[in-house]
């Protein structure tokens, strides 16, 4: 059994247009996904949509995740279910500090796994390993959620958190936007240690560049709401090369 | 007042009864203060309260508060009063042994040193007529300096009716290692009609002092209180005081509350106020920065729900050059709540290099509830800066589903962000066990303002 199957997914912003147009993917536990694509082809939609977000509305199509029917669950549900979304714009959250926030959250999913709770000793220590792992300062642990961070420091919380969460699978928004060369290395070491048999990661991204350090087993071309190319690592190098325009010639873009 | 007799007889006769008659007085009345509080009640029977049509009381009606009667509680009768189980209970809430404060008991605005404990070294607390009684000169000096019944009638009712107040004075250099705790209750003994209570408290900090107070504002009765107190606060040259008021008293009862500080040279003010309880809930908090590189935070929670009605108004005199402030108002508002926020920055001619930052949050949880938020900035001087910002509006749509994206459900993630909005706040007081101890009564107050 496939741990992601898209089938056929239309879907726009609510009360918009649409901007999925029958996309079709399907991941299995343990491979690396990578879709590219130009500015406007849907790639933050494919990922809001499939973690949930309710300004997005999917109005034909299914998304089966391990077995279950995503479109049906809450955000935390399929949260809850080992779905995480690195987000593209990390939101600022004044007043949360980041420990906390995240001990609740991991502590809802293990809940929700049937797993004991894990108390605060445990937790401060899985947290602090995790955060080595992205070179993440321990000052970290007592500020607001992405209060003031940098970019970059943003980024890396998404990974750090990522790490601590334990996924089966993993949605990265362009993860490496607005990085510099050094934080690229970091977060994609982080990425990469994450690599598991039993996890999908799906790194969306308008850039080759990243694919260099988190190198995909597949590479997928969103144009127009669909994937109009499929193919293994050479297609990244290829797209960096010759731009998304040869692909339009080889298959004009749906409508 | 002759005059005003025959032009508003009715207007006058309905004011009287306001005024305490003379045999009422619970201490000596010297000279100076009988002067100070004859012309006070001139004042008030002249001006009487404040209507809707005075600009600065558009937004808050008092007229239910001050048609209603209320009755008086005098010393002996507040005494008695302490030893009632509510009142034994209302006390023993707001107990901060855990912060080894020293708790200084009012009852209806009258000092009860047989419920407070003693002063740390360097700090003098006296009742009004102990002080009269000891010759206090700084009680002389420095009562009615900042507090002029001119400013409005709330003020100058104060001064023409407390008949007890308290009086602290820190010594220079002092700095005493626990913090005062006021707890200031208005109560009365059902089924006499609710209390109109005038507390009435001076501060005096002596250069290089430092000081923490907090000041929990409880109780009430069955029938509405109204409490009307009265705060002069003097921070002496490189004297620090903070000061954190918390307002939770009855759902019932109205608070009208007129604080002054003012800070002399490299004086420091750290301001917090909690609203938690009340109908009407005003707070008047007027600063004024008297002396070069002063500096003043103002800082603010409201944690609103039914018809409760809580209205800041806060004044930031910058009287002179150098003086930084900083100001954060926070509201949390639910069902029909309304709330007022009105910011005054004045910054006087010379003031140079004032630095002056203002903001103003509210989140509304339902559609019927309020907040008006207003800056007034008047600067009359060139090389300053001063910003103002204002927001409100419902939980942030992106917040919530962050959290959510991560395991939070729908309810936890608005507790989240609801104690988020108001931890900002409540982590800029600077004490550490009062901060905890005020965080636990948000904590346990957003359960019943934000239930999810």
């Amino acid at each position: 059994m496939a741990l992601l199957e898209i089938k056929d997914l239309h879907a726009g912003v609510v009360g918009g247009k649409e901007i999925l147009r029958g996309l079709n993917l399907t991941i299995n536990a343990g491979e690396v996904h990578a879709i590219m694509g130009p500015n406007g082809s849907g790639k933050s939609t494919l990922a809001q949509v499939l973690a949930g977000r309710e300004t997005y509305e999917v109005t034909s199509g299914s998304v089966m995740f391990d077995g279950k029917d995503l479109l049906e669950l809450a955000p935390e549900e399929r949260a809850c279910e080992g779905l995480f979304l690195a987000f593209q714009y990390p939101v600022e959250i004044p007043g949360v500090s980041t420990s906390y926030f995240l001990k609740s959250a991991l502590n809802a999913i293990r809940k929700h796994r049937g797993e004991s709770e894990l108390d605060a000793m445990d937790f401060l220590k899985l947290l602090k390993s995790k955060m080595k792992l992205l070179e993440m300062d321990q000052s970290f642990l007592g500020r607001s959620v992405n209060e003031g961070f940098s970019g970059g420091e943003k980024k890396r919380n998404e990974i750090m958190q990522m790490a601590v969460l334990n996924p089966r699978l993993a949605v990265l928004d362009e993860t490496d936007s607005g990085l510099d060369i050094d934080a690229l290395k970091i977060v994609s070491n982080g990425v990469n240690a994450l690599r598991a048999p039993d996890r999908g990661i799906l790194v969306v991204t308008h850039y080759q560049r990243l694919l260099d350090y988190i190198v995909p087993d597949f590479v997928h071309v969103l144009r127009n709401g669909r994937i109009i190319k499929s193919g293994d690592k050479n297609l990244a190098l290829e797209l960096e090369a010759r731009g998304y325009g040869w692909l339009e010639q080889e298959q004009p873009a749906a409508v | 007042m002759t005059v005003l007799a025959v032009e508003k007889p009715e207007r006058t006769r309905s004011l009287d009864r306001f005024m305490p008659q003379p045999h009422q007085a619970a201490m000596q009345v010297p000279a100076w203060l009988a002067a100070l509080r004859q012309a006070a009640a001139e004042r008030f029977l002249q001006a009487g309260f404040p209507t809707i049509h005075d600009e600065e009381w558009r937004l808050t009606n008092v007229a239910p508060l001050v048609e209603r009667s209320y009755g008086s509680c005098k010393r002996q009768e507040a005494l008695a009063t302490a030893r009632e189980p509510a009142v034994v209970a209302a006390l023993k809430a707001v107990d901060l042994s855990d912060a080894n404060a020293v708790r200084l008991v009012l009852i209806n605005g009258n000092f009860i040193p047989e419920l407070s404990s003693a002063a740390p070294a360097g700090v003098t607390v006296r009742g009004f007529g102990e002080a009269i009684k000891a010759g206090e000169p700084a009680l002389r000096n420095l009562l009615g300096k900042l507090a002029l019944p001119e400013h409005h009638g709330f003020v100058a009712l104060n001064a023409a009716a407390f008949d007890d107040g308290l009086f602290i004075d820190v010594a220079p250099g002092s700095t005493p290692s626990q913090p005062l705790h006021i707890v200031a209750l208005t109560h009365h003994v059902a089924p006499h009609d609710g209390v109109l209570a005038h507390p009435r408290l001076l501060l005096n900090l002596g250069h290089h002092a430092k000081l923490t107070v907090l000041t929990s504002w409880v109780g009430g009765g069955a029938s509405p209180s109204l409490t009307n107190p009265v705060m002069e606060a003097f921070i002496g040259q490189a004297a620090a005081l903070e000061l954190v008021k918390v307002v939770s008293i009855n759902d019932g009862d109205s608070h009208i509350a007129s604080d002054y500080v003012q800070l002399a040279d490299a004086a420091n003010l750290r301001s917090f106020v909690l609203n938690t309880g009340g109908a009407v809930v005003r707070n008047n908090l007027s600063t004024v920065l008297d002396g070069p590189a002063a500096e003043a935070t103002l800082n603010g929670l409201s944690l609103s729900r039914g018809c409760q009605h809580v209205d800041n108004h806060t004044l930031l005199d910058h009287a002179r050059e150098h003086c930084p402030s900083h100001e954060l108002y926070k509201s949390i508002l639910a069902d029909q709540a309304s709330g007022v926020f009105k910011g005054r920055i004045l910054v006087r001619p010379g003031a140079q290099k004032t630095d002056s930052k203002q903001t103003s949050k509210a989140i509304l949880l339902s559609d019927e509830a309020t907040m008006n938020s207003q800056p007034q900035l008047e600067i009359y001087a060139d090389d300053v800066k001063c910003t103002h910002g204002s927001t409100t509006g419902p939980l942030n749509d992106e917040q919530l589903f962050y959290l959510r994206s991560r395991g939070l459900d729908a309810t936890r993630a608005h507790a989240f962000l609801t104690y988020a909005f108001a931890a900002d706040a409540i982590n800029r007081i600077s004490h550490e066990a009062i901060r905890a101890a005020i965080n636990q009564r948000v904590v346990e107050r957003l359960h019943e303002v934000a239930p999810g």
